[in-house]
């Protein structure tokens, strides 16, 4: 049984587009039967917070190739544990903290500007 | 890759960059059909960012490419003229300041500092080029479209300004999406000069890609890291479907393959730096078109300003004929993607007109060569042919 979780998610590089042009979004995960993880997140953001176009965010259970999502400032893809697992290589076997910050990053994240001379 | 340079100049950095950068912002709202409010407050988004940088500044909006000079089109000598007298004096009063502002000073704004915008486009302008973008049936011929204009624009900003180069923030990610994306729309032969890179088709005005070595996750992860501010615009094809555009697909392509495979966007790159020596030579033979028979003096300005294209003046020409196609006139100065996409325009008369008055120039030009060229001194000749003024 999962207590419910706070977690601030934020959208970034043309993300927000697809959720009103909100970047920052304060949300409590309601507590449930199993542990929260990233793809149970992505699952609820979907329903609650997106407004349009789930294709663009969502491919299967994961993010869109392209999309890159960040959870405290680190890279999911190298987050091999899930949330609220033992991560590998921890010898006391603790949990992972629960993210406080989630981040997803569009693909469009270059600014349009040239230098010169 | 603004962050990066200025990284490089600041005082603190161990190899400290030696030139003078400016920044071109380019105002695109009107392609990509923003509304006035929605472009001025992406503006003004804009100019907090520039102005917090430091450096000189330019805005300019797409609408002024129906303003710009037949002269963009044509490949100018090494050397800007005209303006080096004003860059001197504008380097020389920029590395003063430098210097009196004093240590741990540098991104200070510069009132002196040219930080230019001619005026918001007139209303006019806008339309135009609404009309014009409207006018193309395909998503793919308006991002290729919107791709030239912009270069061009830049190109007459550097050029006006007394800039030798034009640094673009395309990272290995794109330039890989980029690659793949000109080879099904037949640009394969300037793929070295469109995803190399240094760029130098157009003489004066080098365009280089720093970026290049850089995957987009690199550039997302530097920018949150430190804390680099952001703007985001919509392009022209924000939220389209995956199948809306050839460039679409190709990303939707790349960034899948990408998520299987690793080593997708890295072994594209690596196929970039072979294309660099290879197609070059490939873009030279054959940017002879048929019909353009004897080398102009220009030979490497129809593969340099591609997307040339231009109506036949033919009431204004006496040369031409009555019955002649003005259309084909245009499509003949064109190399074969800009062809392709041209089959998306269903008429030529929204182009901006200095690319309508280059193409019939060199199309009247192509046409009195063959009456002229016994006349014409060839570079090789050491004396002058007889019956020559």
């Amino acid at each position: 049984m999962a207590a419910p979780l706070s977690v601030e998610v934020e959208f970034g590089g043309g993300a927000e587009l697809l959720f009103d042009g909100v970047k920052k979004h304060q949300v409590t995960l309601p507590g449930q039967e199993e542990p929260w993880d990233i793809r149970n997140l992505l699952v609820w953001i979907k329903k609650n917070l997106l407004k349009e176009r789930p294709e663009l965010f969502i491919q299967g259970d994961s993010v869109r190739p392209g999309i890159l999502v960040l959870i405290n400032d680190a890279d999911w893809e190298l987050l091999e544990a899930g949330w609220g697992q033992a991560a590998p290589g921890r010898q006391d076997g603790s949990p992972l903290l629960p993210p406080s910050l989630l981040e997803v990053l569009g693909p469009q994240c270059l600014q349009q500007l040239a230098l010169g001379k | 890759m603004l962050w990066q340079v200025l990284e490089g100049l600041s005082r603190d950095s161990a190899k400290r960059l030696r030139f003078v950068p400016g920044v071109v912002y380019a105002d695109e709202g009107a392609a990509c059909g923003q509304s006035p409010e929605d472009r001025a407050k992406t503006l003004a988004e804009a100019k907090l960012v520039l102005q917090t940088v430091g450096f000189p500044w330019h805005v300019v909006a797409l609408e002024e490419v129906f303003s710009l000079p037949p002269s963009v089109l044509r490949c100018s000598a090494r050397e800007p003229v005209g303006t080096e007298g004003a860059y001197k004096a504008a380097v020389d009063s920029f590395l003063q300041q430098q210097h009196a502002l004093g240590e741990g000073q540098q991104s200070q704004p510069c009132p002196q500092h040219p930080q230019t915008r001619a005026g918001p486009p007139t209303a006019g302008q806008t339309e135009a080029l609404s009309r014009l973008f409207n006018s193309v049936k395909t998503l793919t011929a308006k991002e290729e479209l919107l791709q030239t204009l912009r270069t061009h624009l830049i190109l007459h900003v550097a050029r006006t300004h007394g800039y030798s180069k034009v640094m673009m923030g395309d990272s290995c990610t794109r330039l890989a999406i980029k690659l793949m994306t000109s080879l099904a729309l037949g640009r394969g032969a300037f793929l070295a000069w469109d995803t190399g890179f240094s760029d130098e088709r157009h003489g004066d005005v080098v365009v280089v890609r720093p970026m290049r070595e850089h995957t987009l996750k690199e550039v997302a992860f530097y920018n949150r890291l430190f804390a680099v501010p952001s703007i985001f615009t919509p392009a022209v094809d924000t939220k389209a479907p995956e199948k809306a555009s050839i460039h679409r697909l190709m990303e939707a392509f790349i960034l899948r393959l990408q998520a299987q495979f690793p080593s997708t966007v890295s072994t594209v790159y690596s196929s970039s730096l072979l294309a660099d020596s290879a197609t070059a030579f490939g873009a030279q033979t054959s940017s002879q078109l048929p019909q353009t028979q004897p080398p102009v003096a220009e030979a490497e300005a129809p593969t340099a300003s591609c997307c040339c294209t231009g109506m036949g003046g033919a009431r204004q020409c006496c040369r031409m004929e009555e019955d002649q196609d003005p259309r084909a006139h245009v499509i003949e100065q064109l190399c074969y993607g800009c062809r392709v996409n041209m089959k998306d325009l269903p008429s030529l008369d929204p182009l901006p007109p200095y690319i309508l008055a280059e193409a019939q120039l060199r199309s009247q030009r192509a046409e009195a060569e063959p009456q002229i060229q016994e006349y014409l001194l060839e570079d090789h000749e050491d004396e002058a042919r007889p019956g020559e003024s």
